[in-house]
């Protein structure tokens, strides 16, 4: 393998696909980076086993060929070579070369066979979206996906296509977050996956810098594509628990607030609260909305009365302060409504403005008071 | 170069050829469920007391085995995946008394040459494990890892690289299910032993240690009830024991009928039939009676070198062996009020034939249709409360040595008052907290110290208080076994004031709707089980006192060892935990804390 590339252009290929390299495997080959050399295309594959990130670039190909190459120094030396025309090629011994106008380096690589190689074809069910309308469907939903490795249905965020729409919605079993949108116009067949948080969090990060992605999806493999990038990742399997029938439809209490300054109420509020449940209470009258939280154990507590509009019933409702910000701070702008039943059924928190072709719904479980 | 320490503790040798040629090796991997009776094998062998089982995709995509065993040193895991690897055996003679599950050293390495696998293994004492990775037989990599006391096994992607093999598996569910036969086998050997059974990512068992009649309760939940009877008879060295289920429970099928040797599951169909002789008449033609019996006996007098699947014996008086189980089943039965001779005596002899083992054919009439079972009888309760109560009583009895510490408590109070700053707090190993106060370090037993601040809180809610429950958005079902349901539903109301909302659902099916806040992160609904075994493991079957349940809750509650702890976590456990009214020890009396005091250092240091 031997060819010449600019410094940039190969830094950012190495860079978008590095980001999946594990920090700590046992499977040591996965440190490395796959180059494959194809005529003028250079492919840069680079796996945790599970998620495979892939991307080409443009060089000046000499000589086809393919290696593995550790990811790290690779990296580390092409951040310090700005503006280089670089000369890369291989050794017999699987060294890389790297010789710049005034350097020479040389980076120990292995034999690419090993490697293991990410599915080719793309599942059939092909859906297209606007970066930033997928960014926004991730920013929103994927704070609410479950962590616990215990229940693997929860550690990923269930895409569901309809007919029409499109339901995207994570939970980690005390809160939910619902996103539904019109399905982009040349959406396939009505399918359901769940794909796992990284995989996502890998997605978003390429986001910024696309302009579309095209997603392929099968019931056991998803492929996200953008211009220059293209991640294919198992789905988590297992069954997403039916999050329609928890959704409390008829809710007659009704709270309106502007977020920003009722979140930094909580805020403030929060830090009074016991650290291990992070208890805050939110007492409701049509007179008065107020944020409370103690600690016992400390002696500690605080309380402000926030601006905002109560039609309902009095109630002292509790929550996970954390949840509570969490959700708030991932509403769109402006103002929001929770529509609550008892002090231990969930609320539903909506934005009042929904964006364009949009219905966002978040629940949030009540932390039952004494 | 070498370790020296690690050549020194290898145990396991290479067996000469000598010995090796007189081992009945062979195949040993013939489908999941044998690799998971060798991982068991092994881990039994190895001294555990806790065994935990994963399998998944019916034991082709995962059987994974953790144990808490002696382990392996670095060199013996290795050693451990070569042919003829043993450390049960080494001499001829060795072979004529074997008192291990395991001899013929035959099985890791037959298992890595199949299926890639992953084998972590820390010794007791040891810094740290390693952590060995193969495929087709070939190691991949070795590292150096932290890794608790044990051995973990896991086998991925059996037959990956035997296609025939892997096309004569049968579906998911069949594999399954002879999965969980190898499972049932050894958890009924071994009711002294903590099991668990995950497959695909369900709980299908979780096994306190318990009695063996608890155990046969839990196996077979519904259908046993009071049916069942044990079995005890000596004679000459020879023990038969277990239990065998009222006539009434035989079934169609060769089901539900285990006969152990010295523990080991064996296939013998004589034994069988001196069972069968045992019931006389009591079992109807073409009926298979319940009965999981061991005959314990010395090594020297059973083969187990047979067959390579180790499953077959030949004892050296067999006769007096039949003897002994026929004797022993019509003891059984008698005591439970059913004479198995009784309606029998028109029969010339029903005798298991001494070469064959057959039962003689009986005269038709004497097949008469069993009568009712006997009304008087009372099956005697399980034995419970065997375990000794101090442990709860110390938390309330401050010792003297405690009242030294009282002192410095009140330096730990005003440190937690934010009095004396805690700049230094860090986490050890992720099990101990450690701080700096005005004259000393303290080090705080993260899991201890939780299960005295939960003990206690768990305490004022159960009498009159009430936690806090965050509510969940999807209600778990739990079904549970019989014994279990009584227990719940004795503990309910008090769980209810311990933040569990908790409801009956069904005959054993209860709904969980809310769990205690900021107790454990995931909301996990297992804490009710959890709660239960640690029950049971107490001998507690009944409605237990608000300490006892306030301390198996604590116990199970409390984070683990393992878990690591942010800097605000760290400072809100201290500031609880000298909130208690006893911060010096856990509901168990184990201290929760250790100081190291400026003077003590000094002194180790040789300063004064
Ligand atoms: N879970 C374990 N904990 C500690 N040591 C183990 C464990 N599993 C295996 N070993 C060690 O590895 C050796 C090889 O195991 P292997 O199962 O291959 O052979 P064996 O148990 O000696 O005989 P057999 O094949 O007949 O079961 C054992 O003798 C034992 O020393
Ligand atoms: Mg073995």
């Amino acid at each position: 393998m031997k060819f010449k590339v600019a410094q940039e252009p190969f830094l950012q290929g190495v860079a978008k696909v590095s980001g999946v390299v594990p920090s700590r495997t046992p499977l040591t080959f996965l440190y490395n980076i796959h180059a494959e050399l194809k005529g003028n295309t250079l492919t840069l594959t680079a796996s945790d086993g599970d998620v495979f990130l892939i991307t080409s670039i443009e060089v000046e190909g000499q000589k086809d060929g393919s290696v593995l190459v550790p990811a790290r120094p690779l990296q580390d030396l092409l951040k310090e070579l700005p503006g280089a025309e670089i000369e890369l090629e291989i050794s017999p011994e699987q060294h890389l070369l790297l010789s710049t106008a005034k350097g020479q380096f040389t980076i120990p690589g292995e034999d690419s066979s090993r490697y293991p190689s990410a599915p080719q074809e793309k599942p059939d069910n092909k859906i297209q979206f606007s970066a930033d309308d997928l960014k926004k469907i991730l920013d929103q939903t994927t704070f609410a996906v479950s962590h616990d490795e215990l229940r693997p249905a929860l550690t990923g965020l269930l895409l569901q296509f309809t007919e029409d729409e499109l339901r995207s919605v994570a939970t980690d079993g005390h809160r939910l977050v619902k996103l539904v949108k019109n399905k982009p116009a040349d959406g396939g067949e009505a399918i359901e996956v769940i794909v796992p948080l990284r995989t996502l969090n890998l997605l978003q990060r390429n986001l910024e810098y696309s302009k579309s992605v095209e997603v392929f999806l099968a019931t056991n493999r998803v492929v996200f594509t953008t211009e220059d990038l293209t991640i294919t990742s198992k789905v988590v399997e297992g069954k997403f628990p039916a999050y329609d029938a928890v959704i409390p439809k008829e809710n007659p209490n009704l709270l309106s607030f502007d977020i920003v300054p009722f979140m930094a109420a909580v805020r403030r509020v929060s830090i009074f609260a016991n650290q291990i449940n992070r208890l805050v209470v939110i007492s409701l009258s049509p007179e008065e909305i107020k944020v409370s939280a103690e600690d016992p154990d400390s002696g500690r507590k605080g309380q402000e009365s926030v601006e905002g509009i109560y039609d309902g019933d009095p109630i002292d409702i509790g929550y996970n302060a954390q949840y509570l910000l969490e959700a708030l701070r991932h509403m769109p702008g402006g103002k929001a409504q929770i529509k609550l039943g008892s002090a231990t059924s969930a609320g539903v928190m909506t934005p009042e403005k929904q964006d364009q072709g949009t219905d966002l719904l978040m629940l949030l479980m009540p932390i039952r008071l004494q | 170069m070498e370790n020296p320490t690690s050549t020194l503790s290898r145990k396991i040798n290479l067996l000469s050829e000598e010995v090796y040629n007189r081992i009945a090796a062979g195949e040993v991997v013939e489908r999941p469920a044998s690799v998971l009776k060798e991982l068991i094998e092994n881990a039994l062998d190895a001294a555990a007391t806790e065994i935990d089982i994963t399998v998944a995709g019916g034991g082709q995509s995962e059987i994974t085995v953790n144990d808490n065993g002696s382990g392996m040193a670095k060199a013996d895991l290795l050693l451990a995946f070569e042919r003829h690897a043993t450390s049960k055996v080494t001499s001829v003679n060795d072979l004529a008394a074997i008192h291990t599950l395991g001899f013929r050293g035959e099985a890791l390495s037959a298992i890595a040459s199949v299926a890639r696998l992953e084998a972590t293994s820390s010794m007791q004492e040891a810094l740290s494990g390693h952590r060995l990775k193969m495929a087709g037989g070939k190691v991949i990599d070795l590292i150096e890892t932290g890794a608790p006391t044990g051995t973990t096994i896991s086998v991925k992607e059996l037959f990956f690289n035997t296609p025939a093999r892997k096309k004569f598996l049968k579906s998911r569910s069949v594999e399954n299910s002879h999965l969980l036969t190898v499972f049932k086998r050894f958890a009924l050997s071994y009711p002294d032993i903590r099991w668990s059974y995950v497959s695909d990512g369900k709980d299908v068992y979780r096994l306190p240690p318990e009695t063996l009649e608890n155990r046969l309760q839990a196996i077979f939940s519904e259908e046993l009830g009071n049916l069942i009877f044990p079995v005890q008879l000596e004679d000459d060295g020879i023990l038969v024991s277990g239990f065998i289920g009222a006539p009434k429970l035989a079934r169609k099928s060769r089901g539900d009928q285990f006969l152990f040797v010295n523990r080991r599951w064996v296939q013998n169909r004589p034994l069988g039939f001196a069972v069968l002789s045992g019931f006389g008449p009591l079992i109807e033609d073409r009926r298979f009676p319940f009965y999981v019996l061991f005959i314990d006996i010395d090594p020297e007098l059973v083969d187990v070198n047979v067959h390579p699947s180790k499953s077959e014996v030949k004892f050296r008086n067999e006769h007096e062996i039949y003897n002994i189980v026929h004797r022993g089943v019509r003891q059984a039965l008698q005591k439970a009020g059913m004479d198995a001779t009784r309606n029998y005596a028109v029969s010339p002899e029903e005798k298991v034939d001494p070469t064959t083992g057959e039962i003689l054919p009986r005269p038709l009439d004497s097949r008469l249709p069993h009568t009712s079972p006997q009304q008087g009888f009372t099956f005697p309760l399980p034995q419970q409360n065997k375990m000794p109560l101090e442990g709860y009583q110390i938390a309330f009895q401050p010792e003297a040595k405690q009242a030294t510490d009282v002192q410095d408590a009140d330096s730990l109070r005003q440190a937690s008052n934010g009095e004396i700053e805690r700049t230094q707090v860090y986490q050890f190993h992720q099990r101990y907290v450690v701080t700096e106060l005005k004259n000393s370090i303290a080090i705080i037993d993260q899991h201890a110290a939780h299960e005295r601040i939960l003990y206690e809180k768990a305490l004022r809610a159960l009498n009159g208080g009430k936690m806090h429950s965050q509510q969940l958005l999807f209600p778990r079902i739990m079904e549970v076994s019989p014994d279990r349901a009584v227990l719940l539903r004795d503990v309910l109301e008090d769980l209810q004031a311990l933040g569990i909302d908790i409801k009956e659902f069904g005959e054993r099916s209860f709904v969980v709707e809310a769990l205690p806040a900021g107790v454990k992160e995931s909301g996990d609904d297992r804490i009710v089980l959890d709660i239960l075994d640690e029950l049971r493991e107490k001998g507690i079957a009944r409605k237990p006192g608000h300490e006892k349940l306030a301390a198996a809750f604590a116990c199970r509650a409390a984070i683990k060892f393992g878990k690591s702890l942010s800097l605000p976590e760290m400072n809100s456990l201290i500031d609880q935990l000298f909130a208690t009214q006893y911060p010096f020890s856990c509901p168990h009396g184990r201290p929760t804390i250790l100081q190291l005091t400026l003077g003590e250092l000094e002194r180790r240091f040789g300063r004064s």
